[in-house]
C-alpha cells in the first residue's frame, strides 16, 4: 500500500477519478495530502436534554432507515420503538448551521462533529486517511476518530472535533483544519471494496452513527431480556422483582 | 378595567418583553442586530405615539393598535428564522440580486431581508412592511415553505415574488405613468381583459362565474390578474427558464383539467398564465433546444416537456393576451432590470461549456460548484464565479434527462432501487450544496480583490 505523492493525486483528480471539490488555493495540494477546510454544520451535543449515551436508543435505526411512503406504517412507534427513545436520541445532538464569518466555538474537552466544505469522491483502490493539519494539532485541536475513508466513499467527510487544549477554540468555516492523505490498495483486492458503500455514503452534512447496527444481540430490551435475569418474579439475590423493564430497576 | 389607552401601554410593555426574548435565538445572522435594533426603534416611536394621544380622542389609538400588531407578528418571525429551517446559502444569494432593485422601487437604501420557514409549498412568499409612519428601514420577510427547505429548483418561483414586491412597492396599477405600471397596464390593452365587461363575460364563460359582481370588485380583481402576470414575467426573466419549470411544478398540481375552472379571487388560472409564460419565452428564446448543433440535445428534452404541458392551453380560450403586447412588456422590463447588474437582476444564460460541465458533475454526484478545475499537467484552472441561476437551471436540465440515455452515470446507478421524490430530492441537495460551496468561492474572490486593490495604492 503506497501513498499518492502529488503527483499522483493530481493525475487522479484531473481524471476526476478521485473528487475533493473545490480546492480553493493549489497549495491545497501538499506533498502527500490534501488540505480539507471547515464546512457550515456542525453537530454539538446537547447536554441540557441527556444524561448519557443509550445505545438502547438507536436500536430502531435500521428500520427507521427504510420508512418509505409506499410502507407508511414503519413510521408507527411500537413497543420497543417508543417515541421517547427516538426523541431522546435525537435531542442529543443540536444541528447548527454556521454561515461564513460566523464561527462555531470548540470548548476545552469538547467534541463536535463537522462537515468539511469539499465534496469528497474516492475511487475503489484508494482509502483515505484524515488527520488533523499540524499547525492546529499544536492549538490542541485534534480529529479524534473516523481517520479512514472507505474506498468508494462520496460525499462530505465529517471531522470529529476535539480540544484537547485548555481553552476554547473559534472556528470558522474556509478554515483549513485537517488533511487528507491517500493509501493505494490492491487492485486484485480492491474489487472487493466496489460494493462497500458505508452508512455514511452520500452525505450532505454530519450525522450520529449507528452504533448498534448488527450488534443488537448484545442490547437487553423486553423482548430479549437481560440473559442474567434468573427468574421470573425474583432478582439474582432472590428478592422480589421491582415491577416494570429491566431500565426502570436500575 | 383598562382603559384603551392603558391597555396599548401594557401592550407595548409585552412586546418589549417579546423582543428581549428574541435574543435568545440564533437567526439569520448577517441581519439579526439590525432587525432587532429596528424593531427596538419602531417600538419606541409607537410608545410615544400612544403617549402623546389625548385621553379624549381614543379613536386616534387604532393607527397605533395597528401598527402595534404589525410589530408584534414582526418579531414573532424571529422564531421562525432559525438558520435549519431555510436554505440560507440561497437565501443569501436571492437577497444579493434583489435587494437594490426593491431598494429602488421602495425608496430608500435601508432595506431588510428576513428569512423565515414557514409551512407549505403554497407558502412561497416575499412581504413587504406596510409599516409606514415609524420605520426606519423597509423590512421584506421572505417566506420559504418549511417542507421544501431543500428544494433549490423549486425556489425559481421566488422570480415571481420579487417581482410583487416591486409591483407593489411601486404602487403600480394605481396610476398610470411610472415605469411598472405602463407595463402592467398595457399587458391587457385591446384584449378582453381591456374593459371590466370584457373581463366579466371572460370569467362567467370560462371559469365559471355566473352572477356579477360589483364592479369594484372585479376591477380590483383585474387588477391583481394584471399585477399576477407582470410577476411572472419578472420571474421568467430573473431567473431564467428554471422559472418556467418551477411553476409548472407548483401549480399544476393545483390544476384539475377534468373539471371546471372556478374563480379564485385575485389570481388568473392556471392555463392562462401558462399561455402567457409561454408565449414570453418563446419571445425571449429561451427554449435552447431549438438551436441546433450538439449544445440543443442539453435542453431539448426539458424544453419539450414544458411545452407539452403548456400545449393543450395554447389556441384556447385562455389565449388571450396578444403577442405583441407580451413581447412589449417583456421588452420594457427587461430595459427597466438591465440597470440593475451588479449583480445582474436579469438572468444570464451561462456558455453551453459550463452548463455541460455543471450537468456532468451532477451525473457523477458531485456538487455543481464549477467547470473541472485540475488540469491534466496537475495545474489548478482559476476558480470561476458561478451565479446560483445557473447551477439551478443545469439541475433541472439533469432532471429531464434522468432516464434512458444516461444508464451509465452515477446517478442513475446509484439511485437504482431510490424512489424518483429521493432522487428529485438528492439532486436538489446537491444545487444546494454547490451553492453554498460558490458562497465560499465569493467570499475568497471578494477578498483577494480588496487586496489586490490595498496593494496597488
Amino acid at each position: 500500500m503506497s501513498v499518492l505523492t502529488k503527483s499522483d493525486i493530481c493525475k487522479r483528480l484531473a481524471k476526476r477519478d478521485l473528487v475533493i471539490s473545490p480546492i480553493l488555493h493549489p497549495k491545497q495540494i501538499g506533498p502527500a495530502s490534501v488540505d480539507l477546510r471547515l464546512g457550515n454544520t456542525a453537530l454539538l451535543v446537547r447536554g441540557s436534554d441527556v444524561s448519557h449515551v443509550d445505545p438502547k436508543a438507536y436500536l430502531g435505526d435500521k428500520r427507521r432507515s427504510d420508512i418509505s411512503l409506499e410502507d407508511p406504517t414503519a413510521h408507527l412507534p411500537d413497543e420497543d420503538d417508543s417515541f421517547d427513545m427516538e426523541s431522546r436520541r435525537r435531542r442529543k445532538m443540536e444541528r447548527i448551521s454556521v454561515p461564513f464569518h460566523t464561527h462555531v466555538m470548540l470548548h476545552a474537552g469538547g467534541v463536535i462533529l463537522v462537515s468539511t466544505f469539499e465534496w469528497v469522491k474516492i475511487p475503489k483502490d484508494l482509502v483515505g486517511t484524515v488527520t488533523a493539519r499540524s499547525s492546529w494539532a499544536r492549538e490542541g485541536l485534534s480529529i479524534a476518530t473516523a481517520t479512514f475513508i472507505n474506498p468508494c466513499y462520496t460525499g462530505i467527510i465529517t471531522l470529529e472535533l476535539s480540544n484537547l487544549g485548555q481553552i476554547p477554540i473559534e472556528l470558522y468555516p474556509g478554515l483549513r483544519l485537517a488533511q487528507i492523505a491517500f493509501h493505494e490498495l490492491d487492485p486484485k483486492t480492491a474489487e472487493d471494496c466496489k460494493d462497500a458503500r458505508g452508512q455514511f455514503n452520500d452525505s450532505f452534512e454530519p450525522r450520529a452513527g449507528r452504533i448498534v447496527e448488527r450488534d443488537e444481540a448484545f442490547i437487553p430490551t423486553q423482548e430479549h431480556p437481560d440473559v442474567f435475569e434468573v427468574a421470573e418474579d425474583e432478582d439474582q439475590d432472590g428478592d422480589l422483582k421491582v415491577p416494570g423493564n429491566r431500565e426502570s430497576r436500575l | 378595567m383598562l382603559d384603551p389607552k392603558g391597555f396599548l401601554l401594557v401592550e407595548c410593555q409585552n412586546v418589549e418583553q417579546i423582543l428581549q426574548e428574541s435574543l435568545r435565538y440564533r437567526y439569520s445572522e448577517d441581519v439579526a442586530a439590525k432587525y432587532y435594533t429596528e424593531c427596538f426603534a419602531r417600538l419606541g416611536s409607537i410608545v410615544n405615539g400612544i403617549k402623546s394621544v389625548p385621553m379624549d380622542e381614543p379613536d386616534l389609538l387604532q393607527d397605533w393598535r395597528e401598527q402595534l400588531g404589525t410589530l408584534s407578528v414582526l418579531i414573532t418571525h424571529i422564531e421562525r428564522s432559525h438558520l435549519e429551517e431555510f436554505p440560507w446559502p440561497f437565501a443569501f444569494e436571492l437577497e444579493r440580486v434583489a435587494h437594490d432593485i426593491c431598494a429602488h422601487y421602495a425608496r430608500t437604501k435601508d432595506v431588510l431581508f428576513f428569512f423565515m420557514a414557514d409551512g407549505s409549498p403554497i407558502s412561497y412568499a416575499v412581504r413587504g412592511d406596510e409599516f409606514l409612519t415609524v420605520r426606519r428601514s423597509k423590512i421584506y420577510s421572505v417566506f420559504f415553505p418549511r417542507t421544501l427547505k431543500d428544494y433549490v429548483l423549486l425556489h425559481a418561483i421566488f422570480g415571481h415574488e420579487v417581482g410583487h414586491v416591486i409591483s407593489l412597492a411601486a404602487g403600480a396599477s394605481e396610476k398610470k405613468g411610472s415605469e411598472i405600471s405602463d407595463v402592467e397596464m398595457d399587458l391587457f390593452a385591446d384584449s378582453r381583459f381591456a374593459t371590466i365587461d370584457g373581463f366579466y363575460e371572460w370569467c362567467r364563460a370560462n371559469i365559471g362565474v355566473l352572477s356579477k359582481a360589483s364592479d369594484s370588485y372585479l376591477k380590483e380583481n383585474l387588477k391583481s390578474w394584471r399585477r399576477e402576470i407582470f410577476s411572472d414575467l419578472f420571474g421568467l426573466l430573473m431567473m431564467g427558464p428554471s422559472f418556467l419549470y418551477a411553476f409548472q411544478s407548483l401549480l399544476a398540481p393545483m390544476y384539475a383539467p377534468d373539471q371546471k375552472l372556478a374563480f379564485v379571487p385575485r389570481h388568473p388560472p392556471y392555463p392562462l398564465r401558462m399561455v402567457i409564460l409561454h408565449q414570453a419565452a418563446e419571445y425571449l428564446k429561451m427554449f435552447y433546444g431549438d438551436e441546433g448543433g450538439d449544445a440543443a440535445k442539453l435542453f431539448r428534452k426539458l424544453d419539450k416537456e414544458f411545452r407539452a404541458t403548456a400545449k393543450p392551453f395554447l389556441n384556447s380560450e385562455f389565449a388571450v393576451v396578444r403577442d405583441d403586447k407580451i413581447h412589449a412588456a417583456v421588452s420594457s422590463l427587461q430595459k427597466l432590470m438591465e440597470k440593475y447588474d451588479k449583480p445582474s437582476v436579469l438572468y444570464q444564460r451561462p456558455e453551453n461549456a459550463l452548463l455541460s460541465e455543471l450537468i456532468k458533475s451532477l451525473k457523477k454526484h458531485i456538487p455543481p460548484v464549477g467547470p473541472k478545475q485540475i488540469n491534466g499537467d496537475g495545474s489548478l484552472q482559476p476558480l470561476q464565479l458561478v451565479d446560483f441561476r445557473s447551477i439551478i437551471h443545469a439541475g433541472w436540465i439533469t432532471w429531464a434527462q434522468r432516464s434512458a440515455d444516461n444508464k451509465n452515470d452515477d446517478l442513475d446507478d446509484v439511485s437504482e432501487n431510490v424512489s424518483e421524490s429521493e432522487r428529485f430530492r438528492t439532486l436538489n441537495r446537491f444545487c444546494a450544496h454547490a451553492i453554498m460551496q460558490q458562497g465560499g468561492i465569493r467570499r475568497l474572490l471578494d477578498y483577494q480583490l480588496k487586496e489586490e486593490r490595498k496593494n496597488n495604492q
